[in-house]
């Protein structure tokens, strides 16, 4: 397995300016839901986190 | 379609004397169970979330219990006590379903 040190750029290769990497993620309102039926079909219950890469014929 | 905010947990039908339908209906509900579990794990205080979470599982725990009534057993092991003879062979293999 590549120890850490191997994928890390040194000291030297880094630009002096940069920053840490920050992740930020919204919080999941509660709103509505999907009725059972569609939620089984479409992989979650929650309309706010459906999101297919194409939108099937089907469901 | 989306449900409105109302407490609305799907079309809940009391009998289900197809095996195909009430396992499928099992599903739903454990579908949204555990989709609800996730949601809760990172809002533990979200009382709506809660009220749907305990309504879907209480309709879930009537199910499995209409299941294993007219069917048997749900898991082949640790969910029910087994009638003699062993009840777990007599039910359809997943791929029979």
């Amino acid at each position: 397995m590549r120890h850490m040190d191997d994928v890390m750029m040194n000291e030297q290769q880094v630009p002096k300016d940069s920053k840490l990497p920050k992740v930020t993620i919204m919080d999941q309102p509660y709103t509505d839901k999907f009725s059972l039926d569609e939620a089984l079909k479409k992989g979650t219950l929650f309309p706010n986190l459906y999101d297919p890469y194409m939108v099937s014929k089907h469901y | 379609m989306i449900e409105d905010n109302k407490e609305n947990y799907g079309e809940v039908n009391s009998e289900h004397t197809n095996y195909e339908d009430l396992l499928l209906e099992i599903q739903k509900f454990e579908f949204a169970t555990v989709d609800l579990n996730l949601f809760l794990d990172t809002h533990p205080d979200n009382q709506r979330a809660l009220n749907d979470y305990n309504m879907y599982t209480v309709e879930l725990s009537k199910l499995k219990k209409e299941y294993r009534l007219k069917f048997g057993p749900l898991a082949n092991f640790g969910s029910a006590p087994s009638m003699s003879p062993w009840q777990w062979v007599e039910t359809p293999w997943p791929w029979e379903v």
